[in-house]
């Protein structure tokens, strides 16, 4: 494989843009290390692509340093980076052919002719399109015309490759085998890859880290386990598959336990630095186990909803402490509407979260 | 310091110290002055050696603005230092040379402050040449590249030269002519100023007089212009609906051919039309003499004045009306009306509750359009006024008649000006925000439903006789000119075309003797040479609007749009006024022509631009950009070979229209630079009917191939949609998140 990877880190320190007097990326610091996958998560409007394209140059910093490797590229504009994009919308020029597409980069970059074919070439080896360089994009499928994207940033061999949304034009199945294929590459090359997207899942599958944005800030930064298992606040364990939301009150804390009560069932649960008084849990919906023999005391419920879904079965269960949402993977025999269930929550998966 | 400013400095240096700095007399394109007496002769020298040799010691000063630029040796670009020079020069060296050009003009100082202050001077200084004009050009890019230093548009040197350049042309070509029309118009017969002559010009019984009312005299011209624009807006309005909705919502047959009819006025040169009404309707005219013989109605001059030139701005302007209605009325989402027969509401109901209120924008700005192109045509109202004098005519009189008042030229010029710039003003404030755009990217299934049954009938009854009639017109133009006098001899003769085109063998060769060989000849290579300019400027203006932020965009895209609003004939005068006297000396030339046509047509450069520019999506360039593309090669690779359509239609209409207009062109044509619209012209008022017909026609067959040869050359664009998945997208598909 010819294609080598010249990974550098990248750092914002304190970056603010500002269109007029609306604020899209507020103070934000973080650095991606170089070689890793970091993933930028959040809903539409939260400042995530913004961000990517600062990181581009494709958009100008208001204040604050942003650094690739060791140099400061806060003013530098976009051609004079050494970074690369791959399109939501793929952005192929319509009017060249597969082959011209993916060597772009190297002409403009001022690359003897005699080498640009060959380099083109081994990125479309790279993707697996080798042969169809003399197409032209609109004869290609949406699948191919990604991994064309792909191979067109990937040739430059740049110091940072990014992604934008680059999955969201394609049907779910060859959107999972497309993930994977990038996360290959990635891994291969050794490639630092800043990745956006809305889908939770996917940041989950693809990413190193995961940095999680919310109104123009950064919520939580972390490896994707770790956010999953212990969500900083409300908006990222929502946001980062479902939960349960639930009132709770700390009666007492002793060292890095936490004694809890919901409902008046009594938990033991990681205090994660907090004090006694009234707190919140986030109860993943995989974490609730139901059952409708009688077993006594506990949290008792009514099954309102259920919904067959092939794998498992989605319950929503009406509850002294709230409205539960609950997936069981018990497609066998299912629980019928209204029964009378008891409510048990499993150690993992249920988490403290500050109010 | 680096390559583009080392360019910069060498094409500077060559503009002072090389190239004659005076224009030549003989001509922008004429090299004899390399043989006689360069570079020592004051005519010819370089404005160093002016400097020198004629004692022009005033010249000397730029030499010290083209030195600061060698200060940046060893600079680096984000270097503060490299910035600041770079403004100061360049500054510093545009404000001096342009100060100079104005106050010292043809006969020594131009202000008589300056003469006593200094004394009188002995040297005179002629308009601008090569010299200065590459000079000029020097300085200005320093000023861009000063600014891209600082960091504006992210440094982008070639952005910011672009739009410096636009600004500096729009500044010298449009703006700076129209200054000088209110300075003229403030200015008394002796030439001084004085604002009450204004007043008593501008208040002129001639301009707002409302004699008509009362009594049998003759209103003032900007009653009547406003009169006829109303008029004419309305009408062509409504027909344009008519012919709209016979397309679109009917199942009339020839559809096609009524597409085409409405190309061919825009082909036609305005008067033409007006001449064909002659033919028909004159005196002499056919349907005159037919109904005198049979009806015994006896043959009048009813036709010349407002009747004529009402018909005749209807026919030409009509199809404006309709381009501009087909797209609204096919705009509107087949869904919509779709949605409103599934509520139970009848064709009738449709069409009067969804489709017409949805179309409401695109009937304002077709009337708006007609209002305008009708207070501009100048045309149609010389061939056949009458005594319905209107504005664009009467600044004709004022300025080329037994009159040759200026002042009163420039103050008709400004009240028509007000009129049109009210009008386009409107237009944008009302219509900009309020489009009703209902086209979205999602591709709508659907028909559109077809018309209830009696407006089917009145619109045929509207539409179809006046497409009868354009076809007569056309019918008539090409007859007239193989009859031997119209309206007395019909019979059939050859000899107009050979007046007009005849070649014959002589000692030398051929010999183009025919007398219109002239014009057209010039005709053709100002247009041939203006039309690539036009596009040029215009795609460029049009990928600054579209595609690049900055501060000032608002003005900047008025400032390119605004000779859009300029009738032709203000255009005219205000060049005389503007560019008769040095710095900038440009009439009698061929020159000014081919500057006039490019800022006379380059908005419509721009919009062909802009509309097929939002077209591409923006992750396009930006995608050449993340690849390492400067702007400047992402323009030229990726954007350019995308907007192949956009650069056909602004190429086929500059060059159109270059051979078509009239109005500004009859101020600025000279005995070397007949158009052949004023030669036509020349030949109407000399009652030679079967010549200008001659003429004509084979100015329209001339720009018919030409249009085939244009679309055939510059090829078809080469890629093949998909629905989706696309680089290109739908603008109003294209997503902004986060």
């Amino acid at each position: 494989m010819k294609i080598a990877s010249k990974a550098a880190s990248v750092s914002f320190d304190a970056v603010t843009k500002a269109f007029g007097a609306v604020v899209a990326v507020d103070q934000v610091s973080f650095r991606v290390e170089a070689g890793s996958l970091v993933t930028l998560l959040g809903p539409s409007g939260c400042g995530k692509t913004t961000t990517l394209r600062m990181i581009a140059g494709l958009e100008m910093a208001s204040n604050g340093r942003i650094l690739i490797g060791d140099q400061d590229v806060t003013s530098l504009p976009a051609t004079d980076r050494d970074v690369s994009m791959v399109f939501q919308s793929y952005a192929l020029f319509p009017h060249m052919t597969v082959l011209e597409n993916v060597s772009y980069g190297l002409r403009v970059s001022g690359m003897a002719k005699s080498e640009v074919g060959g380099r083109a070439e081994d990125g479309l080896a790279l993707v697996g399109l080798k042969g169809y360089g003399d197409r032209l994009p609109s004869e290609l499928s949406g699948g191919q015309q990604q991994r064309v994207a792909v191979a067109r940033a990937l040739v430059l061999e740049p110091q940072v490759l990014l992604f934008d949304e680059p999955l969201s034009n394609l049907d779910a199945k060859l959107r999972r085998r497309v993930r994977e294929e990038i996360r290959e590459i990635q891994q291969n090359l050794g490639l630092t890859s800043v990745y956006v997207t809305h889908d939770q899942e996917e940041a989950l599958a693809v990413s190193d880290r995961i940095i999680v944005m919310n109104q123009a800030r950064i919520a939580q930064e972390g490896s994707p386990r770790e956010l999953y298992d212990e969500p900083a606040d409300l908006f990222v364990a929502d946001f980062i598959g479902d939960a349960n939301l639930v009132d709770a009150e700390i009666l007492a804390v002793d060292g890095p336990d936490a004694e809890v009560t919901i409902g008046g069932i009594e938990l033991k649960l990681p205090a994660r630095g907090m004090e006694r008084g009234p707190a919140r849990i986030a109860i993943r919906p995989q974490a609730i186990g139901l059952a409708v023999q009688d077993s006594g005391d506990g949290l008792r419920g009514v099954v309102r909803k259920a919904t067959y879904l092939g794998s498992h079965i989605e319950y929503s269960v009406e509850t002294p402490i709230g409205e539960l949402f609950v997936i069981d993977g018990g497609v066998v025999q299912p629980i019928p509407r209204e029964s009378d269930v008891s409510v048990r929550l499993s150690h993992q998966g249920v988490t403290l979260i500050r109010s | 310091m680096n390559r583009t400013v080392a360019l910069w400095l060498a094409v500077g240096w060559l503009g002072f110290a090389i190239l004659p700095w005076y224009a030549i007399e003989d001509g922008f394109w004429v090299f004899e002055w390399l043989l006689d007496g360069y570079p020592l002769d004051s005519d010819y020298a370089p404005g160093v050696l002016q400097a020198v040799v004629d004692d022009k010691i005033w010249l000397a000063p730029i030499s010290l603005f083209l030195l600061l630029p060698l200060g940046l040796f060893g600079r680096a670009r984000n270097d503060p230092f490299f910035a600041n020079l770079l403004l100061i020069s360049g500054i510093g060296g545009l404000a001096y040379v342009g100060l100079q050009g104005f106050t010292i003009g043809i006969d020594g100082w131009e202000f008589s402050t300056l003469e006593q202050l200094f004394g009188p001077l002995g040297q005179r200084q002629f308009g601008l040449g090569y010299g200065a004009l590459l000079t000029s050009a020097a300085f200005l890019f320093f000023l861009t590249q000063g600014i891209a230093a600082r960091g504006a548009i992210n440094g982008d040197v070639f952005v910011v030269g672009s739009i410096g350049l636009v600004i500096a042309l729009v500044g010298i070509f449009i703006l700076f002519p129209v200054i000088q029309i209110l300075l003229s118009a403030l200015k008394n017969d002796a030439g001084l100023y004085e604002p009450s002559a204004f007043v008593v010009k501008f208040f002129d019984k001639k301009i707002w007089g409302l004699g008509c009312l009362s009594s049998n005299v003759s209103c003032g011209a900007a009653w009547n212009s406003l009169f006829l624009a109303v008029t004419v807006g309305a009408g062509t309005t409504t027909l344009g609906l008519a012919f709209a909705l016979v397309v679109t919502r009917t199942r009339f047959r020839a559809k096609k051919l009524i597409r085409a009819l409405t190309v061919l006025p825009i082909i036609t040169p305005p008067f033409v039309i007006g001449l064909a009404i002659i033919l028909l309707f004159g005196r002499s005219g056919s349907v005159t003499q037919f109904a005198s013989d049979l009806l015994g109605i006896p043959a009048g001059r009813w036709i010349y004045g407002l009747p004529g030139i009402w018909f005749a701005q209807m026919l030409a302007f009509t199809p404006i009306a309709f381009l501009v209605l087909i797209g609204v009325v096919e705009g509107i989402s087949p869904s919509m009306e779709e949605a409103a027969q599934t509520l139970r509401a009848d064709r009738w109901t449709t069409f009067a509750t969804i489709s017409l209120p949805l179309m409401r924008p695109g009937l304002a700005n077709a009337f708006l359009l007609g209002f305008i192109e009708s207070m501009a045509d100048f045309g149609n109202p010389l061939v056949l006024g009458g005594n319905y004098d209107v504005l664009s005519t009467e600044i004709f009189f004022a300025i080329v008649g037994a009159q040759n008042d200026q002042g009163r030229a420039a103050v008709l010029a400004l009240v028509l000006l007000g009129f049109t710039l009210s009008a386009f003003y409107a237009q944008r404030r009302w219509l900009g925000k309020k489009s009703y755009t209902t086209v979205t990217g999602k591709g709508d299934s659907g028909a559109h439903p077809y018309l209830p049954k009696r407006l089917t009938w009145l619109v045929y009854g509207t539409a179809v006789p006046w497409a009868v009639l354009t076809v007569v017109i056309y019918v008539m133009i090409v007859f007239g000119g193989f009859v031997e006098t119209w309206g007395r001899d019909h019979s059939l003769t050859l000899r107009h075309y050979i007046s007009a085109f005849s070649i014959s063998s002589g000692d030398g060769g051929l010999l183009w003797t025919g007398s219109a060989w002239n014009s057209f000849g010039t005709t053709m290579i100002i247009a041939g040479v203006s039309a690539p300019l036009t596009a040029a400027i215009g795609l460029v203006t049009a990928y600054l609007l579209v595609r690049q932020r900055f501060a000032g965009k608002n003005a900047f895209e008025f400032g390119t749009m605004l000779s859009f609003a300029i009738p032709g004939t203000v255009i005219g005068v205000s060049y005389v006024l503007a560019f008769n006297i040095p710095p900038i000396e440009l009439t009698g030339t061929g020159v000014i022509l081919v500057i006039c046509f490019i800022f006379r047509n380059m908005p419509v450069g721009v919009r062909a631009g802009i509309a097929s520019m939002s077209q591409l999506d923006k992750s396009l360039d930006e995608a050449s950009l993340t690849l390492g593309a400067t702007s400047f090669m992402t323009v030229r690779k990726v954007i350019l070979p995308l907007l192949r359509p956009a650069i056909v239609a602004a190429l086929v209409y500059s060059f159109v229209r270059a051979i078509t207009a009239i109005s500004a062109v009859i101020f600025l044509v000279s005995a070397n630079y007949d158009m052949a619209t004023s030669y036509i012209i020349g030949r109407v008022e000399n009652n030679d009917y079967g010549l200008a017909i001659a003429y004509s026609s084979v100015l329209i067959l001339v720009m018919l191939a030409a249009i085939s040869l244009v679309q055939l050359a510059v090829g078809e664009r080469r890629i093949k949609r998909r629905s989706e998945n696309s680089g290109v997208k739908m603008p109003a598909a294209e997503s902004k998140t986060a």
